[in-house]
């Protein structure tokens, strides 16, 4: 097993942890006598200006609503940009190079993290993680912040450069409603020999997709449909969506980017399987999935035209919500299915972090930012309204518990969660990747042979960068 | 140049009698060839769910939900206004630098005006590539990165060899008898040039400006690469309606049809500087 | 009075240029630590002659800017020939033809997204209304979507070959039809021997000028495929993107793009040597 990978419940940090049973309590002293503070936050930046930017996703819309709550607590402003991913990254790169700061404090997805750390671009926060700075107020407890999701975000090799923005991980997105249909099993019973239920393994996932693929006017539950339904959204565009996804399939049928030794094996046995599967999978996914990413996924997901789906946990709150969505109430959360029947499940962890630039034109009221973003009252807000805290006391709060559908999934989730490579030639893994495995997705080259050209450009990517010993 | 020669051309279309059936046949497929264009209007004020449906509907109860959503709520306002700021100073500078050496250019017999008239038809085929990684090195070093320098710059690249081709051509349909005249009569050389020379290719300034106004206006690929957050233009925002959340297609239908309204009245009210603008450079020359 | 024009291009077109020369000679990358601008020779050159993905890209550049192009001279020609005719509805025709060609590039990518999504387009609808199977919707095969990108071209520049011929037209003497007519030319005759020769130059800038601005397609792509499914749409300038964007390559990049330029620029200057000649005898 590979020495970076890393399953994040069982790692303890005992540093971390034992630094914050202290920093927990003294997080609500007042820092200095002299500047005003509200609620324990302090005032001394007020008058200040931070410009952040986040992806364009449920958490960082509501963050946004809640902006006047941290310029009272601290009288500073924040002007928060939204990009997509692409975009932000586009972004993120730029401002570091040219070392502007133009941005204060960005949440970045954390296979950047890397790279970013290690050409300088992001400001060193292990005092941050050690102990809460001068002038955090009521709310933020450092201990409550989920300890591998933290450190599988924001922690490169022997420092800490950030805290968790979004904790969303990959699961499986299903629908209940026609899974439960006693019409559905029945007729599923009768064709496949066994009981319909949420797929744990890939085969009854392939299954319930095959099952569910019906044309317009087709019965659907027992209702001529006015609609198409497809058996399973998928992202096959030559794009990042595309790799994230496939890495699941990979994981699960036992295979990764690189072998235990670090060096890549992208055209294994296992990930030839793993896209085989895949791309049997296509079959019953909705026109256009060559060109869709985790956006199309949602939109085939809120419109009901999709039975189910391996997609991100993060769109659970625009799943349930009433006015994009035809599927409230309608949609099951369930694990990442696996090869065989009591495999232990994998999911793809896609959490990004705050971190703070290294040429940040106000590094403390960055961290203040950072804290007051984690802090209780903000985060409790983010689960309420549809975003991801990254708070164990949120995700087992007995009230969002009872709410929300897919809040339980979630911790369980990250619970299975496994890290990407966070190494510096991840955009170029990834570019190569995108293409080879839209080639195989499209049917311009068999699984095989894709991965096989795929091998060949990741041993040239690597050159001088093998073995890979932490990812 | 008259109507009356064209009677001598063989009429593919037949008899006048005739052109009038035919006429209304083309107004149909006028219509048709602009369907994509009228499609993108009509979407912009559809509702998601009219949007999404997969037969297409051309009855729907209109809303004004995406343009709310976008201007008023998404900052697309503020896009607007850039694309109107880099596009008039990209014009600006391009007509102040670009016209005197046009001028000059069409005055003079050199070698080296040549090669300078070349070398700005080369420049126009720089990849952008080639060109926008080095001007965001250069506006950063130079402290001017997050405002509009570097992407004017970038747009430069191209309004500034148009221009000076465009008005050598105009300024080469002036005898230059009439400078010399001018000359003579006690003019300076730039008397000649804003009293004399100027006035005559009005019409070729208003075709240029223009022309560099929609180009600007209608650069992508550079203005991604160039702007930032306070300096996006229109067609670099737009896909940011491409989200992980959901792809908001009502408002990037609103946001399509604000930005290619003004430049389609635009195109209608100056039509005929448009069209000698792309026939100036191919027939008015040699 | 060139000095400032010149000026302002040095500064904007001629450092950016020495500075691309100089980083394609170096190993610059912006995420890969250590790669900060060190000396590697022609290595960036060498590498593009291994590099499957840039050849294939260069095909798929050349297979859009030939079949667009051909195809934009072809039909626009005969429009504008055929709408030359209509002198009273010319301001409206005009108006019509202005269009597509002056709409925001990204913007015509957008609209026939709308057109050829596979979920809910409505030409992707139109052609099954029709009989016509599309399957995953025409843009998700990499054969038909590359055929899609250049109808949208098409679609877009026939009207500039079309106005500009129409102008063309507009200024032609009469003497030679009418001798033409005098004759007992026959209208096939007359177009094929009196006036293509006569239309040649007009058509062979605006060609010229369509196939260098063709050559350098992004933003439809962009928006409407991404390059893809798989390569199959990936032309050259998106290829460069990705590489300094994506993989943020940005030596590798500069040697790309310095290359593409020389390319063009020599079959360009073909191009025009050849059209010349061919008027000389004319």
């Amino acid at each position: 097993m590979n020495a970076s990978r890393r399953r994040l419940p069982t790692i303890a940090i005992c540093l971390s942890i034992a630094s914050m049973a202290i920093a927990g309590c003294g997080s609500s002293t007042q820092p200095e006598a002299s500047a005003k503070s509200v609620e324990g936050w302090s005032q001394a930046h007020a008058g200040t200006t931070l410009n952040v930017i986040a992806e364009a996703t449920a958490n960082s819309g509501i963050i946004q609503d809640q902006l006047p709550d941290f310029e009272k607590k601290t009288g500073i402003k924040v002007k928060l940009e939204q990009a997509p991913y692409d975009s932000l990254v586009q972004k993120a790169v730029l401002d570091f190079t040219t070392k502007k700061g133009a941005y204060d404090v960005l949440s970045i997805p954390y296979e950047y993290l890397g790279s970013f750390a290690e050409n300088k671009y992001l400001r060193e926060m292990d005092d941050f993680v050690a102990t809460p700075p001068a002038g955090v107020g009521d709310g933020y407890a450092s201990s409550d912040i989920v300890p591998g999701l933290w450190e599988a975000s924001s922690k490169w090799k022997d420092h800490w450069y950030g805290a968790p923005s979004n904790s969303a991980v990959m699961m499986m997105l299903y629908r209940k409603d026609l899974l439960e249909s006693k019409a559905e099993q029945d007729a599923f019973q009768a064709k496949y020999g066994y009981t319909l239920a949420p797929a744990k393994t890939w085969a009854q996932y392939r299954d319930i997709a095959e099952f569910f693929t019906r044309d317009k006017g087709d019965q659907v539950d027992g209702k001529a449909s006015s609609e198409p339904l497809f058996g399973a959204a998928m992202a096959g565009k030559r794009h990042v969506s595309t790799v994230l996804e496939w890495m699941n399939y990979s994981w699960t049928y036992g295979g990764d980017l690189f072998d235990s030794s670090g060096k890549p094996a992208l055209n294994s046995p296992a990930n030839v399987a793993a896209l085989e599967y895949e791309k049997e999978l296509t079959d019953f996914a909705p026109p256009g999935y060559t060109s869709a990413t985790w956006d199309e996924i949602t939109a085939s997901l809120q419109q009901g035209s999709v039975a189910q789906s391996i997609t991100w946990g993060d769109t659970a709150g625009a799943m349930e919500d009433q006015a994009s969505s035809k599927v409230k109430g309608k949609v099951g959360y369930a694990s990442i299915p696996t090869a065989k029947e009591g495999d232990t499940p994998e999911a793809h962890l896609g959490s990004w972090t705050y971190v703070v630039s290294a040429n940040a034109r106000n590094a403390e009221a960055s961290e203040l930012f950072v804290a007051w973003a984690l802090s209780k009252p903000v985060q409790l807000k983010l689960a309420k309204q549809g975003g991801l805290p990254a708070l164990t006391s949120a995700f087992e709060d007995a009230t969002l518990k009872s709410e929300l559908p897919y809040w339980e999934q979630e911790l369980i989730s990250l619970n299975e969660a496994k890290s990407r490579p966070r190494i510096p030639q991840w955009s170029g893994i990834a570019d190569v990747l995108s293409l080879q495995l839209s080639r195989a997705l499209s049917g311009q080259a068999s699984p095989q042979a894709a991965l096989d050209d795929g091998q060949d450009k990741l041993e040239q990517l690597m050159d001088g960068a093998l073995p890979v010993t932490y990812q | 140049m008259t109507t009356t020669q064209a009677q001598v051309r063989p009429n593919p279309l037949g008899s006048r009698s005739k052109s009038a059936g035919l006429a209304f046949l083309l107004l149909v497929l006028g219509v048709l060839y602009l369907s994509p264009l009228l499609w993108m209007v009509l979407t912009s004020f559809k509702n998601r769910v009219d949007i999404f449906s997969s037969t297409p509907r051309l009855t729907f109860a209109p809303t004004l939900d995406n343009y709310r959503e976008a201007f008023q709520e998404n900052g697309f306002t503020t896009n607007l206004l850039n694309s109107g700021v880099v596009a008039l100073l990209t014009t600006g500078i391009a007509l102040l630098v670009g016209v005197p050496a046009a001028y000059q250019l069409s005055r003079s017999k050199s070698k080296l005006g040549g090669i300078y008239l070349l070398g700005l038809l080369a420049a126009r085929l720089l990849p952008a590539m080639v060109l926008s990684v080095p001007l965001f090195v250069l506006a950063t070093k130079l402290g001017l990165s997050g405002n509009y320098v570097a992407v004017v710059a970038a747009h430069l690249t191209f309004s500034i060899p148009f221009t000076v081709w465009m008005m050598r051509s105009f300024f080469l349909s002036i005898p230059p008898s009439l400078d010399e005249a001018a000359l003579l009569d006690g003019c300076g050389e730039f008397g000649v040039f804003f009293r004399v020379v100027l006035p005559l290719t009005k019409g070729g300034i208003a075709a240029t400006t223009v022309f560099c106004l929609i180009n600007s206006w209608n650069e992508f690929l550079f203005a991604l690469v160039l702007t930032g957050r306070d300096t996006a233009t229109l067609p670099v925002a737009v896909p940011t309606l491409l989200t992980p959340i959901g792809t908001f297609w009502g408002q990037i239908a609103a946001v399509g049809t604000v930005t290619v309204l003004p430049i389609a009245l635009f195109a209608f009210l100056v039509q005929k500087y448009i069209i000698a603008g792309m026939t100036g450079g191919a027939l008015s020359s040699d | 009075m060139q000095s400032p024009a010149f000026l302002v291009l040095a500064l904007v077109v001629v450092f950016p240029l020495i500075y691309s020369i100089n980083l394609s000679l170096r190993q610059f990358s912006l995420v890969i630590p250590g790669r900060t601008g060190q000396w590697a020779g022609l290595d960036n050159y060498r590498r593009m002659l291994h590099d499957a993905d840039f050849g294939a890209s260069l095909i798929t550049t050349l297979t859009f800017v030939v079949v667009a192009v051909a195809l934009e001279a072809v039909l626009g020609t005969s429009l504008g020939i055929l709408l030359d005719r209509l002198v009273r509805l010319r301001r409206t025709i005009t108006s019509v033809l202005l269009l597509p060609m002056i709409v925001t590039p990204l913007i015509v990518g957008l609209m026939f997204n709308f057109a050829f999504n596979a979920q809910f387009g409505y030409a992707t609808w139109a052609l099954e209304v029709l009989g016509i199977e599309t399957d995953q919707g025409l843009l998700n095969k990499g054969s038909t979507a590359l055929a899609v990108l250049i109808a949208v071209d098409v679609w877009e520049w026939l009207p500039f070959i079309a106005l500009m011929v129409m102008a063309g037209l507009r200024a032609l003497p009469a003497s030679p039809f009418e001798a033409a007519s005098l004759d007992g030319a026959s209208a096939m005759q007359t177009y094929r021997y009196v006036m293509l020769p006569m239309l040649k130059p007009v058509i062979g800038v605006a060609v010229l000028f369509r196939a260098t601005e063709a050559v350098r397609e992004f933003d439809k792509v962009f928006v409407l495929t991404g390059g893809g499914p798989g390569s199959s749409t990936t032309v050259n300038d998106l290829y460069q993107y990705r590489v300094s964007f994506l993989n943020w390559d940005l030596s590798y990049g500069a040697a790309l793009g310095m290359t593409t330029f020389v390319a063009v620029l020599a079959i360009c200057a073909l191009v025009y040597r050849v059209t010349t000649r061919m008027d000389a005898r004319v």
